[in-house]
């Protein structure tokens, strides 16, 4: 169920990506509406997904599997042009920030809500009860 | 202008991020606010951004930067230790973005 909110809120971001360039900064209303609407919804999704995935590998997959989905929707939607080049340097992103996310999660000292793992600068502090539940990991 | 917007986004992508985490659970209000006023700019740019730069380039590179920054903050202030294998993925997104925006 983890996995399948996980999967959700990745596709979502995607939607909201697409729909924040269909917008035409944000002078289109339906694309607007769908853009905060599919925002929130992957954002809460994530949230979610995060007590029973562990947190680096659920942010790794919704960051890398949401921008591929991204740009496959610009491609085959957009008209987005994309030769070798290109998909080499949106595919070198796409892998860094996925291993980023992945080896942060394995050091982060403790686990954190939200998509922000390893950026609790300083926070080391903070009562328990900040910490969501962990399955595993 | 909009690559500079671009970046400007994925900077504060970073500051909502680390703002959100140091909120508590919205339950400090200076970090609460700078994380809403920061979430508006962040997407408002990247919006406008995507007025001329292609919606899947712009998305990857907005969260690559914003990916870079709170790792990098991350490191030098201590909350995550820093790792070869991390500089290298940083260096690996900032040369991709930098690629990006030459052939774009």
């Amino acid at each position: 169920m983890y996995w399948a909110v996980l999967l959700a809120s990745a596709v979502l971001e995607a939607v909201w990506a697409t729909a924040l360039g269909l917008s035409q900064g944000f002078t289109e209303p339906v694309p607007t509406v769908v853009f905060a609407a599919a925002g929130v919804l992957s954002m809460v999704g994530l949230g979610y997904a995060m007590r029973g995935v562990p947190l680096g590998t659920a942010y790794a997959v919704w960051t890398a599997l949401g921008a591929v989905l991204t740009v496959a929707a610009g491609v085959l939607l957009g008209g987005e042009q994309v030769g070798p080049a290109k998909i080499l340097f949106l595919a070198g992103i796409v892998v860094c920030v996925a291993g980023l996310k992945l080896v942060e999660g394995r050091s982060a000292p403790r686990p954190d809500a939200g998509p922000d793992a390893g950026t609790d600068a300083g926070q080391a502090t903070s009562d328990p009860a900040d910490a969501p539940p962990r399955t595993s990991g | 202008m909009e690559w500079i917007v671009l970046v400007c986004s994925g900077v504060l992508e970073a500051v909502w991020a680390t703002a959100l985490a140091a909120s508590h659970n919205f339950r400090r209000l200076w970090p609460s606010v700078l994380f809403v006023a920061a979430l508006a700019a962040s997407m408002a740019g990247l919006a406008f951004a995507m007025t001329a730069i292609p919606v899947g380039t712009a998305y990857a590179v907005w969260v690559g930067i914003g990916a870079v920054l709170t790792a990098a903050v991350a490191m030098v202030t201590g909350a995550e230790k820093a790792s070869l294998i991390k500089v290298v993925l940083l260096a690996g997104i900032i040369g991709c973005v930098v690629g990006l925006k030459a052939v774009g």
